[in-house]
């Protein structure tokens, strides 16, 4: 499920005009490869117009959005737009519907189980929904997500300290970012390995955890590990990620890593590209 | 597509297969790829956001063998630091025009001027709500209702009354106005007046 609230103050910052330049990189950057996130940008963009037009900024932000936002001619028929359907609703409010106050919990209840009328059917009925419910975890559980909790596991076994075993085969990485377009990051993992060690390259703000979540570009995910480390070095900020070197079979991969804050917020820390050669 | 009548057929067609082997899927692809760009640009301040982002698919297209040999990652990402570049280049010889006093944004009176072009929009966005589902159009014109905090709690209530909770509520508000948005631009690129501000 997408979530609006986590996204809205960066995306906010970046239509107004507040973002520095690193940051608005960053956002078009997210902006054209996920889908997703380009999403929830356009939500967020449609409700700062509906703020607008509903006197809801504050007198600064609508300074900037007057004076920002609304320098595409883009944004002025957007506006436009916005405005003529406002209107129209406004105009029109029969056309909505009645909206009943919130049901107390024991209006709830009453939802749930009938107006008096039924209990013992509306009580079957949740039964087989549970049953249908514990019957769908079982069969996804034994089918759809067993490789990829297998992984996950093993890639966070790899990565918890005391090692057991060190990597044969440490390759750098840098971020997306940090690297001239089109350069690739290209390596071979020679058969008789064991572990491979991916050390990454990291931005200077460090973040008390990162998550990193490996999948094949444009494919599939094949596993997301938390709890993961950094180390200051000589040359930055790294952190070694310890994979199975049977997962890197011949293909493009998309890492992308992921900082916990001490405040418990999540936030993109780089993307890194890598192609695994015969 | 008219800014991209340079762009071999052939180089185009190589450009679909790198964004994704089923036909279909890399036209998806490329359209978001390009619809995104033509959005950045407009964020950006630039008016030609669309013969922009047309520039950044020929400079990509030209230079597509070499991409399907040598370049590893996300394409959406060359896209993007090609569209960089055309903004380097862009800004080195002239700056995107700030909103000038004139430009700002429509007030709620709307200039006489433009009454026709307002009556045209009325009546696209009537049709167009005509041929929205019956709870879709209920929903989307009761989203405005309302206004400062009563707003908030109304759209809490909109939202238990629509069985959503309101980040849902706001992801099928979206999805319906994009539609209704979407039916209303080509109701008026059909009109007499064919445009839409």
């Amino acid at each position: 499920m997408i979530d609006l609230d986590q996204k809205q103050s960066t995306i906010r910052r970046y239509l107004l005009g507040r973002a520095d330049e690193a940051g608005s990189e960053q956002f078009e950057e997210q902006f054209v490869r996920d889908a997703e996130f380009r999403e929830v940008a356009l939500i967020v963009e449609e409700e700062l117009i509906d703020d607008s037009l509903a006197g809801l900024l504050s007198a600064d932000d609508q300074a900037r959005f007057d004076a920002h936002y609304l320098a595409g001619p883009r944004q002025r028929q957007e506006l436009t737009l916005a405005q003529t359907i406002r209107e129209y609703a406004l105009a029109n409010p029969a056309a909505g519907p009645a909206v009943a106050p919130e049901p107390t919990w024991r209006k709830l209840v009453e939802l749930i189980m009938g107006h008096g009328g039924l209990p013992a059917v509306a009580a079957a009925m949740l039964l087989l929904v549970a049953v249908a419910g514990l019957l769908a975890w079982w069969v996804s559980s034994r089918h759809g997500n067993e490789p990829q909790l297998v992984t996950a596991d093993a890639v966070a076994r790899l990565n918890k300290p005391p090692y057991n075993a060190e990597p044969a085969l440490s390759v750098p990485l840098t971020s997306f970012l940090d690297r001239a377009s089109g350069q690739g990051q290209k390596f071979a993992v020679p058969t008789g390995i064991d572990i491979v060690q991916l050390q990454l390259a990291l931005p200077a703000t460090p973040y008390q955890s990162y998550q990193a979540t490996l999948r094949v570009t444009n494919g599939e995910e094949l596993f997301t590990v938390g709890d993961l480390s950094a180390q200051q070095t000589e040359a930055g900020r790294r952190l070694n990620l310890r994979l199975p070197a049977h997962l890197l079979t011949p293909r493009d991969y998309t890492l992308r890593l992921n900082g916990q804050t001490t405040e418990g917020r999540t936030d993109s820390v780089a993307d890194y590209y890598f192609r695994v050669l015969r | 597509m008219s800014g991209l009548s340079v762009l071999k057929q052939e180089n185009f067609d190589k450009l679909l297969v790198w964004l994704h082997d089923d036909r279909e899927h890399a036209g998806q692809k490329y359209e978001a790829i390009r619809e995104s760009l033509i959005k950045i640009f407009s964020w950006r301040g630039y008016d030609d956001a669309e013969d922009l982002a047309d520039e950044v698919v020929n400079r990509v297209a030209t230079k597509i063998r070499w991409l399907v040999d040598n370049y590893v990652g996300d394409p959406a990402l060359y896209f993007y630091g090609v569209a960089k570049k055309i903004l380097l280049e862009r800004e080195r010889r002239e700056q995107p025009h700030p909103l000038d006093e004139t430009m700002k944004a429509p007030d709620t009176a709307i200039q006489p001027e433009e009454d026709l072009a307002a009556d045209r929009r009325d009546e696209c966005l009537e049709k167009c709500l005509r041929e929205l589902d019956g709870d879709d159009r209920m929903l989307i014109l009761a989203y405005y209702q309302k206004s400062k905090q009563a707003k908030i709690d109304y759209r809490k209530a909109l939202a238990r009354q629509f069985g959503l909770n309101t980040n849902a509520l706001r992801v099928k508000v979206f999805r319906i106005r994009a539609h209704l948005k979407k039916c209303i631009k080509q109701c008026l690129q059909t009109s007499p007046q064919g445009e839409t501000n």
